[in-house]
Parts: C-alpha cells; structure tokens; sequence
C-alpha cells in the first residue's frame, strides 16, 4: 500500500494534476446537492431558501416530537433492524453453500442470489405485490421485511463470499477432529473468523433497508408509514425543512453505521 | 515376538471419486498401539486419501475401519478422539496460543482449571510455555507446528495423524523436529500415522513404513526392510538410491541367481520368489554397496567412468557398462581423485548386497 502510494506521487505534476482534479469534481459532485439541501434544516423560517434570516433546530424538534414523525422513524429502525438479522443470516448461509466448488450450479445459483441488485425494484415491488396478495402479505411488517431481505441479501451474500475465499476450511477440519461438532465449529472458529465480512453485510442490508422507499410504496400500508415514506408524503403534503432535518438524521446514522464497518475491517 | 494388539485396522478399504478409478484400491493395514507408522509415497498415490479415511474428512467407497476393534468409518470426525496434525498448522488466527490448545478440552466441556494445567502440560512438552499468550500469526513456522502438536495431543486422542506436517519447514529445523516429534511420541506411548513424501523423514522416524503407489501398498516393513530388502523395482528406485539393471536370469543357486546383463556380462544377486530361470528381472544394487577395485571376483563388472560428480564427503562416480546401462557408485575422496574420465573400472559387491526383482 506504502509502495503503491510512493509510486503515484512520482508520477509527474501534468498526469498527476488533471487526475487529482478529475477526483476533486466527482467529490464534489457527490457532496455538492448534501451541501447545499442539508443546512436548510437549521433554517428557522419554512423556507428552502438562503440566505437565512435565522438558525434554529426547530425542525429537528418538530422531528422528534411529531407523531407522524417519531412513528415513521421507529417503523423504519424495526423493519431495518429485522431486515438485518434475516437477510444477514440468509446472506451469510448462503455464502457458505456457494463458496464450496461442490455445489451444483454454483454460478447460475450465485447470479440468481445477487440478481436483486440488478432486476428494477420497481419491477420486484409489483411482482412481490401481485404474489403478496393471496398470501395476505401486503400492508403487513412480514411483508415488507420480506421484501426489504430480498433487496439487502446480495450485499451480505456479497461481502461474506469475499471473506470466505480467503478463509482457510481446513480450520473447519481442524476442529472438527478437536471434537467440534459442526455448529460449535460455525460459532467458535468460522463466525469470529469472517466476522468482519458479515459485519460489513449487515451495515449495508441495514442501510438498503433504512432508506429504501419503492417497495414501502408497494408494500407498506399507512401502519408501517417508514422515514422515506414520509419524507416522499411530506414533499407533496406539506412542505417544511422537517424533511431535511430526517435526511441528516439518516445520513448521520448510515455514516457512523458504515464508519463502524469500516473501522471493524481495517484492525483485522 | 511379543504380541501386540491391533489397534487400528483398514480392511479392503477403497475410494473412488467416480466409480472407476481408485485413489486407494483394496487397502489392509493394520497399526499397533504405540507403532509411530509412515506413509510414504509419491503425490497422488493414496496416502494422504488413506489418512483422511482415517481421520473422517473423506468416506471409504468400500471396506471397513476399526478402532480398538470397533468400526468408525460411520462416526463422524469429532466423535473418533483421532489427534490431526494438518501440513498448513491449520491453528486458529483468532485465539492465542493457550486457547489453540485448549480448544479440544473447550469443546469437551471441561473445566478452567483442568484445561490450564492441561495446556500448560502440552505446552511444556513442546517447549512453548513462555509463548502461551501470542496469537499464532506471532509465532514462526517451526514454533506454529509444535503448538499445532500440542493441540493434536492435549486430549490424549486414541491415535494421531500427521500429514506432511513438516512440509513447509527448512531442512535443519525439520531435521531437529522430526527427532523431536519422535521422542515425544516414544515418551507419550502415541500411535502415529505419519504421511510425507520425503524419504528420509520416514526412514529416520518410523517403527514401519508402508511404501504407497498407484493406490496401494507396495510394501510395508521397518526402514531396514524397506532400504535394505526391497520387494519391487518401485521400492528399490523410491527409497535412496539404487541402480536398476534389466537383466535375464540364467541360474538359480541356492539363494543366489545370475543374471546376464544385456552387454553380456553375468553377475550375482540374491533371487526372491519371484526369481525364475529364463526370466527377465531388475538387479537392484545401492551405490554405496558398489566397489569400485582392482581384482577380479565373482561379481565384477567392467566399465568406462563416464561422469565423476564431487558430493564433499564422497565422489559419485558414473559408469557406462557395455550394454550401455549406466550404473553409480559412490567413491571415497582419495579414490574419487584418481579418477579420469573414460578410464576403464571394475565394480563388484557383495552377491548378497544386490537383489533380483520382478523384472519390467
């Protein structure tokens, strides 16, 4: 990595120059819109408007003390949380099955776990609308969880294979002839061991789900009202600079989430 | 003789992947307690497929396994108190050095006090208790494989496997832990299955080695058997150093056959069952065992030194005989000097030092 970095620097100033501004306008690209939209959450007048006349939390108190608010919020932090525990239990086991060469049609199976990612959710949303129907799925938390585990799998299927194609399986023989049965084993020597891979799966299942809105607008009903469907509602209802003071509040979050991941990896 | 029980029978045991060819064919073995017993054989030969039938990563397509008498081939590895020791260490990255020991006892359920003293003694045993509390990825190659011992013996398994578990090692430290790794077996009444490829490891290690090629045992037997009085053509050129000479046999003396080279010469070897007059045989003879001299004698061959190669302790001189076999023979300093090459030699041995095999 040091090398690596020594080598670029010693490229000359006329290829280095254009590539470090290339970097600097995706950057800010990238961060521009968020610099723009989220400071208007401390505008003390329900304007999106600068300059401001005034800086004031209110419409971060209005977050927190609104029901429609607090409500969207706690349906969005169940369902994410949910969400999490089963697409990264269902990711991680199928990463397992799919990293063995024995396993019949590895790739077609792969491509199909990961597909999710690929296939339109608005395309998914009405498919699992239609199928939600006779099962009574529909305007249920099942449902949308469901949905939202579909969605957020491939990321953990994703980052746990990545850990496990460097994961030594004689360990797993090793312990195996130590006595461990093979649930012990799975506990004691394989989950330590990948960890960080299931953890980074779970931040990003836990961040598809969070801010998710396509499928909440297929599946949700008014009782699982989530944080993105109520800012999507509150853009043509009413509005006020509320939904910007949530878009902090889950940007915010998603950070330290994915800041924690990130940090998790780098000490192994 | 004294009588050992058998402590761990393969009979008929085979393995196949695809239904006809066979890593192991019809494989019978039996270990007894405390026998330090080596798999030797060339990649690909079935020696490691037999250790893993053993130890239970792999199902035997036939036959049957018996530990103390009764049959495991059904019980999976964690219920066969077998001890493995894996060519990579196979130690867990993610616990310190005491807690890779002590795995085994974790798993059984015993208690903290009983796992420390337990580890502390295997520790001891392999000379690592003052590294108890480093992580594996602190440790070298050579300290990684005796904890990765120590963890295959702290439970006091039935038997122990080893599968090319010095493999990665350099020759002097695999040198110092091949008599280490005896002794404590020797000390700990351990019955081992060792599998390598390197011959001198199995010589210098084993109660019996048991030679493996193309799924099968070729023959099995102490090291002085196995070097001393090899039973086919691929012990006689896989173990050390042998010359392999095509020739036919012309006569059967007692215990003694001649054989004619294909340039005419005759020479005397000690003749196996196999033996018969009017068949081609192979005359295994070590270098070692060839003299290069000066007299004529019963078994003496003439030939043109076509190579000398200086080895330090000993010349290896190559001679082309007439029918143009080349044959080694290995020379002190002194004599090695005199040599020229193209010069003319005789060799001759000890009829009883060469062996009439079944010919190819």
């Amino acid at each position: 990595m040091n090398m690596g970095r020594r080598v670029y620097t010693e490229f000359p100033a006329y290829i280095r120059m254009p590539l470090y501004g290339f970097v600097g306008i995706a950057l800010l690209l990238l961060m521009l819109p968020l610099a723009v939209a989220l400071p208007i959450s401390l505008n003390a007048d329900p304007w999106f408007t600068y300059p401001f006349r005034a800086l004031s939390l209110r419409w971060f108190a209005e977050l927190f003390s609104s029901p429609l608010w607090t409500g969207a919020m706690v349906n969005s932090l169940v369902i994410a949380i949910s969400t999490t525990v089963v697409a990264t239990t269902l990711g991680t086991l199928a990463a397992i099955g799919l990293v063995n060469p024995r396993f019949p049609f590895r790739t077609a199976v792969m491509a199909l776990a990961i597909s999710p990612m690929i296939v339109p959710v608005v395309v998914l949303g009405l498919g699992l609308f239609i199928f939600f129907s006779p099962l009574g799925l529909n305007y249920s938390y099942a449902g949308v969880v469901i949905a939202h585990t579909i969605l957020a799998s491939p990321f953990v299927v994703i980052t746990v294979t990545a850990t496990l194609t460097r994961f030594d399986f004689n360990l797993m023989r090793a312990a195996a002839g130590l006595g461990a049965g093979r649930l012990t084993a799975f506990r004691t020597v394989m989950l330590p061991i990948i960890a960080p891979g299931v953890a980074a799966g779970a931040v990003f299942a836990f961040a598809s789900s969070f801010d998710e809105v396509v499928m909440v607008l297929f599946i949700a009903g008014p009782e699982q009202r989530t944080l993105p469907k109520q800012m999507f509602t509150g853009l043509r209802e009413q509005l006020d600079p509320t939904i910007l003071a949530a878009a902090t509040v889950m940007i915010v979050l998603t950070s330290c989430l994915m800041a924690i991941a990130y940090n998790v990896n780098k000490n192994r | 003789m004294v009588h050992h029980p058998m402590h761990v029978g393969m009979t008929g045991i085979s393995k196949t992947y695809d239904g006809h060819s066979f890593v192991v064919r019809d494989l019978n073995l039996e270990i007894t307690k405390g026998e330090f017993l080596t798999l030797l054989g060339p990649s690909g030969s079935g020696k490691t497929t037999t250790l893993m039938m053993l130890a239970g990563f792999e199902y035997p397509s036939g036959g049957e396994i018996t530990l103390d008498g009764r049959p495991i081939q059904d019980k999976p590895p964690e219920k066969r108190n077998i001890g493995m020791v894996f060519q990579n260490y196979a130690l867990f990255p993610h616990m310190t050095v005491a807690e890779n020991v002590g795995y085994s006892l974790r798993v059984r359920g015993s208690s903290r006090q009983q796992i420390a003293t337990r580890v502390g003694d295997a520790l001891a045993i392999v000379q690592l208790s003052d590294l108890a509390q480093r992580k594996p990825t602190a440790l070298s190659g050579g300290q990684q494989q005796r904890v990765a011992l120590a963890r295959a013996l702290v439970f006091e398994p039935s038997l122990v496997l080893m599968d090319e578990p010095l493999g990665a090692l350099d020759k002097k430290l695999r040198e110092d832990l091949q008599l280490e790794i005896r002794r404590i077996a020797d000390r700990l009444d351990l019955t081992v299955v060792y599998v390598t490829h390197d011959q001198h490891e199995a010589l210098t290690m084993s109660d019996r080695i048991a030679i493996f090629n193309d799924g099968r045992i070729q023959q099995i037997g102490s090291a002085q058997d196995i070097y001393g009085h090899p039973a086919s053509r691929f012990v006689a050129e896989f173990v050390g150093d042998n010359n392999c000479l095509d020739a036919k046999v012309v006569s059967i003396e007692g215990d003694l056959a001649r054989a004619r080279l294909a340039g005419g010469q005759e020479i005397w070897a000690r003749s196996s069952v196999h033996t018969k007059v009017d068949q081609q045989a192979t005359i295994a003879i070590r270098p070692e065992s060839v003299r290069i001299t000066g007299q004529d004698r019963a078994a003496t061959l003439s030939g043109q030194v076509s190579d000398i190669i200086y080895c330090g302790d000993q010349f290896r001189i190559h001679v082309e005989l007439p029918g143009g076999e080349r044959l080694i023979a290995k020379s002190s300093s002194s004599l090695g000097l005199q040599m020229e090459m193209g010069s003319p030699v005789l060799l001759d041995w000890e009829p009883r030092d060469a062996w009439a095999l079944d010919g190819r």
